[in-house]
């Protein structure tokens, strides 16, 4: 079976001579979960925009379900929520969730109520975004790369810029909805917690250039949410992860 | 002290100082007139300002309509073409900074007593607050929504009409205090040059009659039209913002 994403030694140069990424190659399977972790700079976002659509790779392929992103973008197939929520500040909560429709050239805005009131969102449909919080921002911003029902779902940290507690909630809240959608899912982020409970593997990247270090699989089983994120097996996976985010990170932090 | 209490202290305090200055100044009235005096002109000479204030206010109008048009639409074409804003900048740059009662000169020895160099002043006068804020707000656009848009695969056109415009317009709006306002000031100074019609006419003309009631009544006539301008455009800011959930732009 064909993967959902495949890169194939990508390589993305932004200057002569720099390399933000380096022949990175990964498959990814339809309905997999995979989570890019790694210091800052390591070319994470870089490597969610390649397969996104949104930059060329400078060197080697990018496919998204056979063909090259942007022809997943114009099949509607991509959905994108990132760290800061793209919502239109003039457009109320449900009004953001259509305008996907409408740029999608459907009118299913029965499906923008039903995701929203599926997101706990029901009583917030028309306030605008700045009568909201930032979880139910973010809630939103995410209803939008889903209301159009993509196979791909692409995820710039997007509890990045939310409190601990808010942070953690909404981790569970993005497990719980996607036990339900089953999606293939690329998510960009900084905790290691939130890739474990999240990830069927954790790809970790070094940088200076951007190339994968290791692919960590999290074999736990599913649903993670709610109790099991508590249990000796989720604390065991997150110490493993970490300590091979530190091996990976520490070798040019000495 | 809210704003409304001050713009009420302020409209109280005119006629006091006034009153005042009139009194104390010693001025004869041919120099400086009461305000019962130019309150007096005001009513028995109704007809004709209405008439000449009508004049003004249709060039004014006109002109910034035109105004809105042509920077709409050119700073529009420049954010859809980028290889544009080279060829026009060096035009705006210069147009915008030649002093415009040079240019109303210019115009009115070419075309003489007629709409056009008027037209031509006002719209002078607004074009460029309205381009000027068109295009900061059209580059104000956030840019991770038009990648959401471009991931959706959204047309130049989408990417216009759902993101770029609703960015735009809280500084569309903000450009009309300053450009509908100035249509009224542009439209008074291109008839002082060459008209026979219009407030700009009615005060040369009282300035050479030595008729200061009658230049009262015009600066007030002009005051409240300019002030009424502005007020009109702040409650309509206000209220289509409202609508659209957003904070005017300061």
């Amino acid at each position: 079976m064909t993967p959902a994403v495949q890169c194939h030694a990508v390589t993305r140069r932004f200057r002569p001579e720099t390399d933000i990424l380096r022949e990175v190659s990964l498959d990814i399977a339809e309905g997999e979960f995979v989570s890019l972790i790694g210091a800052s700079g390591c070319g994470k976002t870089t490597l969610l925009r390649l397969i996104a659509g949104l930059d060329s790779p400078t060197l080697g392929t990018v496919r998204v379900f056979g063909g090259t992103p942007a022809e997943a973008c114009a099949r509607r197939e991509v959905g994108v929520a990132f760290q800061r929520p793209a919502l239109v500040a003039s457009r109320t909560a449900l009004g953001n969730v259509l305008l996907t429709l409408e740029i999608a050239g459907r009118s299913d805005a029965a499906a923008a109520r039903e995701l929203l009131g599926d997101f706990g969102l029901g009583s917030a449909l028309d306030r605008f975004p700045h009568q909201l919080s930032g979880g139910m921002q973010q809630r939103v911003n995410i209803a939008c790369a889903l209301v159009h029902k993509p196979r791909l779902l692409v995820l710039d940290e997007p509890f990045g810029a939310l409190d601990e507690l808010t942070r953690e909630t909404m981790t569970e809240w993005l497990a719980g909805v996607w036990e339900r959608t089953r999606l293939t899912t690329v998510l960009v982020t900084h905790s290691v917690e939130e890739a474990v409970l999240l990830s069927d593997r954790v790809v970790i990247l070094d940088r200076e250039p951007g190339r994968i270090a290791e692919i960590v699989p999290v074999t736990l089983p599913r649903p993670r949410n709610g109790p099991s994120s508590s249990t000796p097996a989720f604390e065991e996976a997150v110490r493993h992860l970490r300590s091979r985010l530190r091996a990976v990170v520490g070798k040019g932090n000495p | 002290m809210s704003q409304r209490r001050g713009y009420l202290l302020m409209l109280l305090s005119v006629p006091v100082v006034w009153v005042m200055a009139v009194k104390f100044a010693g001025l004869p009235s041919l120099t400086l007139p009461p305000p019962t005096l130019v309150f007096r002109v005001l009513f028995e000479e109704r007809m004709e300002l209405l008439s000449h204030t009508a004049v003004t206010v249709g060039e004014a109008l006109l002109g910034y309509l035109l105004a809105n048009v042509l920077a709409l639409g050119l700073a529009v074409l420049i954010r859809q073409a980028r290889s544009l804003e080279a060829f026009v900048t060096p035009w705006t740059v210069v147009l915008k900074n030649v002093p415009f009662v040079t240019i109303a000169s210019i115009l009115t020895i070419t075309l003489g007593d007629t709409l056009a160099p008027k037209l031509i002043i006002v719209v002078l006068v607004c074009f460029f607050p309205i381009l000027a804020n068109v295009s900061k707000g059209l580059d104000a656009v956030d840019p991770v929504l038009v990648d959401r848009l471009r991931t959706l695969h959204a047309s130049r056109w989408q990417r216009f009409a759902k993101a770029e415009w609703p960015a735009a317009l809280p500084y569309y709006m903000a450009a009309h205090e300053i450009a509908f306002t100035g249509s009224i000031l542009g439209a008074i100074i291109a008839e002082w040059f060459f008209a026979r019609k219009g407030l700009g006419y009615l005060i040369i003309r009282a300035t050479t009659e030595y008729r200061a009631d009658r230049l009262y009544a015009v600066t007030l006539i002009a005051s409240v039209l300019a002030v009424g301008a502005y007020a009109l455009c702040r409650a309509v800011e206000r209220e289509l913002l409202r609508r659209r959930g957003i904070e005017p732009a300061s």
